[in-house]
């Protein structure tokens, strides 16, 4: 299915030989890495950039004094560190950990199932900071993170 | 087995007894009783091999894996203890059965008294130091919960924790003390230790190890200068005075002199400091005690001068020393209990224990005051009475010192001066108590206690007079074995005779009968002079000034390290990871990018990945108008699944898919009582900062993701890739990894999960909040709550949600989808009900409690884990078969059962924190929420 979905965007690319991109998602990432000549290998560096944009834009917000923010904060650090630690297992296209007879490889799975816990704790704590805010916000009056100043 | 059941015993008896004090507080005392006999039935066996000479070691394996083992060692000193922890317990279960009121909770004695008597018995019947130290600090922590019994004294309670603060901190130097001792040695087990004497003391680390296991056995034994705990804990009380102060945990201090006698001590290092302190400490404590006005007081000082006194007998070092002390160890424990439970029914009968006012106690109890006089006489060393006979022995000790050094006379002469006072102590509490003319001002008239209060301490008299009159006949057995125990070897000459001849321990005896009582004669000027310096010279002071500067220093590193900031802390947070970082990189000549070669991406991926890019940073820049932020966020969020989509992770995308959109109603639900926008209130400065910070740590985490990105990966993965299938019999590795190869950890995260949401509901009861009439812009809510077609939409949904889920449930193991992702579309489903139908409308058609479903959720998970205990195979084991059916190959795996436990728990917990919050909704607008209801009905 996703193999499926990638070979259409491919084959829709208009620029670049769109033949080659469709064989080369077929024959997976260590085929196409024999390929050094190849130009716009940036796979990595994207993935790289959000997950420092996400980052930044966390770090920005949770420096803000207001509970809110700071939650959209802690939800972009959430995405940045699952992303990162995903990426730990490196990036391998159309090869989910499913074990099938004419697979020719898999992508590592052991970090997937670690973020996938990590998803639901993640929103586990999100929760919680929540509550304490409306917790605070109703005890102070107020919405600032540290509960002193006049709404 | 039998020497384990004898130290488990007490434990199961603890809380049977705080059970069954509901039935009764006889029951609870009968347990009690009934569990000491019982301990002390498990010891008969060995008690006969240990009086025919035998050291009984039993070895229970724990954890073979990391070489753990129970180890417990029953010989001569062990035996001893064990039978004054048992047979001194059973009377004090018997004594406090009437000492305590009928509103004092006997079932919370009991059960506190039976874990230290366990924990006392583990720490003498241990064979392994590292297990001895486990139930010596246990002993410290039950006798904190009998101290404090009374916690509704203010009194109860400083003076537990002063005990807890100071023992324990004797355990950790003691602790340290061991693992050196250990080190040394090469096992911490004691026939290892005590058969290592030479190797021990002409080792390096001697002294620093000796000062250590010293400082802990002194904490204990409340020796000068950690005496000070014991008199402040005469709050407790007084069976577990009697019990603990008298005859058990402060002996332990001594006990481990003992035990580890034949390994330490015969070094100048263990006779001055050993010796010096139980000098020191018996001469302080005989002072002190006399003028102590209260009747416990006293007590307390007598005892820590008779725990100097043991103490300098083994610092003293010789073979028949170490005797002596073992056999003032069984006298001080009978006549000080004996003294203290008389003490205790004083205190009962008058309602006071200050001696100024209880006088002339002989005409109201003749009886108890008998009694109580011939323990006092014990105690002050009377001829015919046991105490007598140790401190003889005693005595003859501090005069074979007074040959060996240049000023070694001061010992005798010190010794004596300490016997002077503890005869005019003894003196005084005849004296002053039951005669000294008529009682002044009693709270109550004082008359002869219930008959079955007398009896313990008819008992400990009786052995008094017993020991003290036929010592040869009744006490030389068990003196000889527990000092082969202690000394593990032959045993000196000596004679436990009442007369010796005229030798110079009968003059010291003499010298100090008269001179004790001349003291007590002149004790007027005495008692105004010591009134005069009461509280100046405490070490007590000392402690306070100590706890008083850790206050302060806390105070001071927090206020340094906690501004109340929230916001200055992360700065400084963030700021200090980044610093870390940076200095790991720093200098290392590694190039940022590696050579694993990198993925082609083509323009629809590269324009995806701006956008998401794009919507991260509008987030920021608009996020003081806080839906459009919130709602932007979201798409990132769905833009975070694609990715997982994109890189073979299908399981990962269809969870971040769910949780999305949980958190973003829960962030709706939320920004409802909230600020809509948030206010621009930072300079410009200030915003700079936080920019350059924030880049600087985006630029950082995409660096070290590039870095890791591009380099070769050397996995765990193939294990799991290639036992997936047989091992764990599914296909989706990610799903069996969660719920077999890992499935302990996916247990602590769902009960990490249902604690945050019992901590949210907790959070959220009694909530009131506010929301705002109107939107940010002035106009009314849309009064159609629940518009008519969405609400019938969602409603024809829901089946159809829930058949999506019990698919993704079943089809988890081997195909993407499982527990965690099931029980998130199932919870969205049942909140798309809460939404569009109202919370009042579909709560009529829930169930309302999710606790149940929770705690359902983790048990099913536990106990799937715990049916492969039972089948003989390690935790959370997992087993599966194939079934065929008509229909087809169906896979049956004991899996899906935990998984179903996951599923719950994310269901309760999920919609437990959402459908808590929506009530708090409903609570705030109560008016709107009539409509939707009337709708329902229609």
């Amino acid at each position: 299915m996703t193999r499926a979905i990638r070979r259409r965007i491919k084959h829709r690319t208009p620029e670049g030989p769109t033949d080659e991109h469709f064989t080369e998602d077929r024959a997976g990432p260590i085929a196409a890495g024999r390929r050094s000549h190849e130009g716009e290998r940036l796979m990595e560096a994207l993935l790289a950039l959000i997950i420092g944009t996400l980052t930044a834009c966390g770090v920005y917000l949770i420096l803000r004094a207001r509970t809110f923010p700071v939650l959209l904060g802690l939800t972009f650090l959430s995405y940045a560190v699952n992303l990162f630690l995903f990426a730990m297992g490196r990036l391998v296209v159309g090869r989910p950990p499913l074990i099938d007879p004419t697979a020719a490889a898999y992508t590592d799975p052991l970090p997937q199932a670690l973020v996938l816990t990590a998803i639901v704790i993640g929103f586990a704590m999100t929760a919680f900071v929540i509550m304490l805010a409306l917790k605070a916000r109703a005890e102070l009056g107020n919405d600032h993170v540290d509960g002193m100043h006049e709404p | 087995m039998q020497l384990v059941f004898c130290v488990i015993i007490p434990f199961l008896g603890a809380a049977l007894a705080a059970w069954a004090a509901r039935l009764g507080p006889n029951v609870a005392a009968w347990i009690a009783g009934a569990a000491t006999l019982a301990a002390g039935g498990w010891l008969v066996q060995g008690a006969m091999d240990t009086f025919a000479g035998a050291t009984l070691v039993e070895r229970i394996a724990w954890m073979p894996a990391v070489g753990l083992d129970l180890v417990f060692r029953l010989d001569g000193l062990g035996l001893l203890f064990a039978l004054m922890i048992l047979g001194i317990g059973f009377l004090i279960v018997l004594y406090a059965r009437y000492y305590f009121s009928p509103q004092d909770p006997l079932g919370r004695f009991y059960c506190f008294m039976l874990l230290f008597m366990g924990s006392m018995l583990g720490l003498v019947l241990s064979e392994n130091l590292i297990q001895l130290l486990i139930f010596w600090e246990l002993t410290s922590l039950s006798s904190f919960l009998l101290i404090s019994y009374w916690h509704q004294r203010a009194e109860a309670r400083n003076g537990a924790r002063m005990a807890l603060a100071v023992t324990g901190m004797g355990g950790l130097a003691l602790l340290g003390g061991v693992l050196l001792l250990g080190e040394i040695v090469g096992s911490y087990e004691l026939s290892a230790v005590l058969a290592a004497g030479d190797r021990i003391r002409s080792h390096p680390l001697y002294l620093p190890m000796l000062v250590l296991i010293l400082l802990g056995a002194f904490t204990k034994s409340a020796q000068f200068p950690f005496h000070f705990w014991l008199p402040n804990a005469m709050a407790a009380p007084t069976p577990v005075s009697a019990y603990l102060h008298s005859a058990t945990m402060v002996k332990a201090g001594v006990f481990l002199l003992a035990r580890l006698f034949p390994a330490l001590s015969g070094t100048p290092e263990w006779f001055w400091l050993v010796g010096l302190t139980g000098l020191v400490t018996l001469v302080i404590g005989a002072v002190i005690a006399l003028f102590k006005h209260d009747l416990k007081g006293l007590l307390a000082y007598s005892t820590i001068s008779h725990l100097g006194l043991i103490t300098m007998l083994f610092g003293i070092g010789t073979p028949l020393a170490a005797l002596a002390g073992v056999f003032h160890i069984i006298n001080h424990a009978t006549f000080k209990a004996s003294l203290f439970m008389a003490a205790g029914i004083i205190d009962h009968e008058t309602g006071t224990r200050d001696m100024r006012r209880i006088n002339g106690l002989w005409g109201y109890m003749p009886y108890t005051a008998t009694l109580a006089m011939v323990a006092a006489a014990a105690m002050a060393g009377v001829p015919l009475f046991n105490g007598f006979l140790s401190k003889e022995l005693f005595f003859a000790e501090a005069v074979g010192v007074a040959s060996l050094y240049r000023f070694g006379w001061l010992v005798p002469a010190a010794v004596t001066f300490a016997g002077i006072f503890a005869v005019a102590y003894s003196l005084r509490f005849v004296h002053d108590v039951f005669f000294n003319g008529k009682p002044v001002d009693l709270p109550r008239t004082p008359h002869e206690p219930p008959r079955w209060m007398k009896v313990p301490v008819e008992v400990l008299v009786a052995i008094c007079i017993l020991v003290g009159m036929l010592p040869a006949l009744t006490v030389e057995p068990l003196l000889a074995v527990a000092a082969a125990g202690v000394l593990q070897g032959p045993l000196p000459d000596h004679d436990l005779a009442i007369w010796h001849g005229f030798s110079p321990a009968l003059w010291m005896s003499v010298i100090a009968l008269t001179g004790g009582g001349l003291v007590y004669l002149g004790r007027r000027p005495l008692f105004a002079l010591a009134d005069r310096v009461e509280g100046r010279f405490e070490a007590r002071q000392g402690y306070d000034r100590l706890v008083a500067g850790v206050f302060t220093l806390t105070a001071w590193v927090t206020a340094r390290l906690d501004s109340g900031s929230l916001q200055r802390m992360l700065l400084f947070f963030v700021l200090s990871a980044l610093l870390l970082g940076l200095a790991g990189w720093w200098g290392q000549a590694v190039p940022l990018t590696g050579p694993r070669p990198l993925l082609p991406v083509g323009l629809a991926g590269s324009l995806a990945a701006l956008g998401l890019m794009i919507t991260a940073v509008l987030v920021v820049v608009l996020h003081r108008q806080r839906l459009t932020a919130l709602i932007l966020l979201g798409a990132v969020g769905l833009g975070c699944s694609l990715i997982f989509v994109v890189f073979s992770a299908p399981d990962l995308a269809l969870t971040q898919l769910s949780v999305e959109v949980v958190t973003v109603i829960l962030l709706l639900l939320a920004l409802y009582f909230l600020p809509q926008t948030t206010p621009a209130e930072f300079s410009r400065i200030r915003h700079g900062r936080d920019l350059l910070l924030a880049v600087a740590a985006g630029g950082a985490a995409a660096a070290l993701a590039w870095a890791v990105l591009t380099r070769p990966q050397a996995s765990i993965a193939d294990w799991f890739l290639a036992n997936s299938l047989p091992g764990g019999g599914g296909t989706n590795v990610v799903n069996v990894i969660l719920v077999d190869f890992r499935g302990y950890d996916t247990l602590g995260e769902i009960t990490v999960l249902a604690l945050a949401a019992l901590g949210i509901y907790a959070m959220l009861e009694g909530l009131q909040l506010t929301g705002p009439a109107r939107d940010d812009q002035g106009r009314q809510w849309d009064p159609d709550l629940h518009p008519a077609i969405m609400a019938s939409l969602v409603r024809l949904l829901l089946p159809l949600a829930l058949l999506v889920s019990v698919y993704i449930l079943l089809r988890g193991h081997n195909q993407p989808g499982g527990g965690f992702i099931a029980g998130l579309i199932t919870a969205v489903a049942l909140i798309m009900q809460y939404l569009a139908n109202g919370v009042a409308w579909t709560h009529a058609r829930l169930p309302g409690d999710l606790h149940p479903l929770i705690g359902a959720g983790l048990l099913i998970a536990t106990l799937t884990g715990l049916g492969s205990l039972v089948l003989g195979y390690p935790f959370l084991t997992s087993t599966f078969t194939h079934i065929h059916w008509p229909l087809g190959d169906f896979e049956l795996a004991s899996a899906m059962a935990f998984d179903l436990g996951v599923y719950l728990v994310v269901v309760g917990a999920t919609l437990l924190i959402l459908i808590h919050l929506g009530l708090v909704h409903d609570a705030s607008h109560p008016a709107a929420d009539q409509a939707p209801d009337a709708r329902g009905a229609d």
